[in-house]
């Protein structure tokens, strides 16, 4: 996949994973790699993206086992901005399946 | 590749990154291999999947100022998710810059400057002078009569007093050889790039 497209579209992944509940690195990279093929580290420069952009906040939480996890947190500003990418998106995809329709 | 040379590959790739960032990178890197280790996988399958060290470090360089802005709330960028973010350059008029220059200098800029140097030289003039009445009073000590400890006093007193001022004389010219060379180098910035 295009790397240009496949970045935004990451950025948008990322944060949808945040809308339910707080997860840490390890947690949110397993479950996108789970469904996109892409590195486990794929997902850490992208939090720190969405962190410089106060689209997420951070904090740290005791584990049961091991040292403290760093803990993500969606903003409200994320959420905006993943309602408005996740809509613009759709109307992406559908113009682009509208056009590939013929690509058997 | 176990846990040590991913890191140790990973900082060397992040290059100009500073220093701060490159802790707290290689924590979180670090954090990750310890819940993977913890779920059973071994150092190598867990820097497999993390993905060549190289590539996530030009992720993170990328990012530019990588330095995680927590409680920073900056304006949002309100780029496309599909199109790479365009850098607006604001068109500057130098020659507006250029007449900004020329009469911030008349009316305030060197007038200032001026003052503040003159103002220099009078007290350099003036704390030569007390230094010589100074050297004076040293010299007329012994001619106090009853009153030498009492002038002996004044005198430690008076070049206590002295040295203080020396002191100050120093940073006073410190801050205007600053302040003029910070006013130089604005002067230049806006002359050549406008306002």
């Amino acid at each position: 996949m295009n790397p240009q497209i496949k970045k935004g579209v990451l950025d948008m992944c990322v944060m949808a994973l945040l809308v339910d509940k707080d997860s840490y690195g390890y947690d949110l990279a397993d479950s996108l790699t789970k469904k996109i093929q892409a590195a486990d580290g794929t997902v850490y420069p992208i939090l720190r993206k969405l962190a410089a952009d106060g689209m997420v906040t951070t904090y740290l939480q005791e584990s049961q086992n091991g040292p403290p996890r760093k803990y993500y947190h969606l903003t409200d500003d994320g959420k905006q901005r993943l309602k408005e990418d996740s809509a613009e998106w759709n109307i992406f995809m559908t113009a682009v399946n509208d056009i590939l329709g013929g690509v058997k | 590749m176990n846990r040590y040379e991913y890191i140790e590959a990973l900082k060397n790739e992040l290059g100009s990154v500073s220093y701060d960032d490159v802790k707290s990178i290689s924590d979180e890197i670090n954090e990750h291999f310890d819940i993977g280790l913890a779920q059973g996988k071994t150092e190598e399958s867990i820097a497999e999947s993390l993905g060549n060290p190289a590539t996530l470090a030009a992720s993170y360089r990328e990012i530019g100022n990588v330095r995680q802005a927590i409680a920073n709330n900056r304006p949002r960028n309100k780029n496309s998710i599909i199109t790479k973010p365009v850098k607006e350059v604001k068109p500057k008029d130098p020659g507006a810059g250029k007449l900004f220059v020329v009469l911030w200098n008349i009316f305030l800029g060197i007038p200032s400057l001026l003052a503040a140097a003159v103002a220099l030289v009078l007290i350099t003039g003036a704390v030569a002078g007390a230094f010589i009445g100074w050297i004076g009073l040293i010299g007329g000590v012994s001619s106090f009569g009853g009153f030498v400890a009492t002038g002996v006093c004044l005198a430690i007193a008076l070049f206590f007093v002295l040295v203080f001022v020396v002191c100050l004389l120093y940073f006073l010219f410190r801050a205007y050889m600053f302040w003029l060379i910070n006013h130089i180098r604005w002067n230049r910035q806006v002359w050549n790039e406008g306002l």
